[in-house]
């Protein structure tokens, strides 16, 4: 089902994500509105979902989430406030791998070589243009056992295997070539800061999952 | 936090202090950095983090890149203080095999 045709639209609070928003909040981002933009990957609203987000590029790359992501996620006990600064991290790498690679479809900075700055005046050209900035990023916050999984998704090509197999298993990745690249460790870094990552849906989406906090009965 | 910065020479090598956070939006702010240590064809560079509270991959590839500008001129880089939460990441990626990490 089309986005626009699924949600209903309201105006975009100061935060997002406050650390009181109650679990169950819901927001859509009124930078989609009538955009069409591709399918929703879950039922939307997700079914027991603690958060649900769907935002547009342009919304994400503003780089407020994470943050507010992770202060939300400590006051419902979702993570401990010592995984803070990691969950944090983690979060901004899953976002911006939806925003570079999975909305605005570009390469990493090392196909980019000799001159990194053409990867960021790509990446700001991309945010600059409507058709790729309002692309949607899907955030979902779940509960699974003593876990807290956030998934991260985006309706764009994906990785294939062949390319993103070292990097998703997390084999050799400072051995085979990767650690002495400009770039191509955002994967790794999630991965060492989760306590499990899963990619599915062809490499556009990622599962992160952190320890939750064990609250007395 | 943004990204800010200050360089000094101590000891024969040229010393380049990071503070706030060394994410993907301060690049503009690194890239600056960059030319201001490889103008000064430094042949020992150390990177102080003590005051850097985050870094993500976009901001180790930046160090990667000064790494290799550096290198270019025959100079080495260094990276020296990390606190924890930045050390964590450092680890996580196996920053060692590409630079000597001061602690």
């Amino acid at each position: 089902m089309p986005i626009d045709r699924a949600i209903a639209w309201g105006a975009r609070p100061p935060e997002m994500v406050p650390p009181s928003a109650p679990l169950g909040t819901v927001h859509l981002d009124p930078e989609l509105q009538g955009t069409g933009n591709g399918a929703l990957p879950w039922p939307w609203p997700p079914r027991r979902a603690l958060l649900a987000l769907a935002l547009a590029a342009r919304t994400v790359a503003g780089g407020l989430l994470p943050d507010q992501l992770t202060r939300w996620g400590r006051a419902h006990g979702l993570w401990a406030e010592d995984a803070a600064a990691a969950v944090e991290t983690a979060l901004a790498e899953a976002l911006a791998n939806a925003v570079v690679h999975g909305c605005l479809g570009l390469p990493g900075m090392a196909a980019f070589q000799p001159d990194p700055q053409a990867y960021f005046d790509a990446v700001d050209a991309g945010l600059a243009d409507d058709r790729l900035a309002r692309r949607p990023v899907f955030l979902v916050v779940r509960r699974c056992v003593r876990l807290t999984v956030v998934h991260v998704a985006d309706r764009g090509a994906g990785f294939r295997p062949a390319v993103s197999g070292l990097a998703v298993s997390g084999l050799a990745l400072t051995g085979s070539g990767v650690a002495g690249a400009v770039s191509g460790r955002g994967l790794a870094l999630i991965r060492g800061l989760t306590r499990r990552m899963r990619l599915s849906d062809g490499g556009r989406r990622i599962s992160l999952s952190f320890l939750r906090v064990e609250r007395e009965p | 936090m943004s990204l800010s910065h200050s360089l000094r020479q101590e000891g024969g090598a040229l010393v380049v202090a990071l503070s706030g956070s060394f994410t993907f939006s301060e690049h503009n702010a690194f890239r600056k950095v960059i030319e201001e240590v490889t103008a000064t064809q430094p042949k020992r560079v150390t990177v102080d983090l003590e005051k850097l509270n985050r870094v993500d991959s976009a901001g180790l590839s930046m160090l990667v890149l000064l790494r290799d500008r550096v290198g270019k001129g025959g100079g080495t880089v260094q990276l020296r203080r990390p606190p924890a939460q930045v050390a964590r990441i450092l680890d996580v990626v196996d920053f060692s095999q590409l630079f000597e990490i001061l602690r």
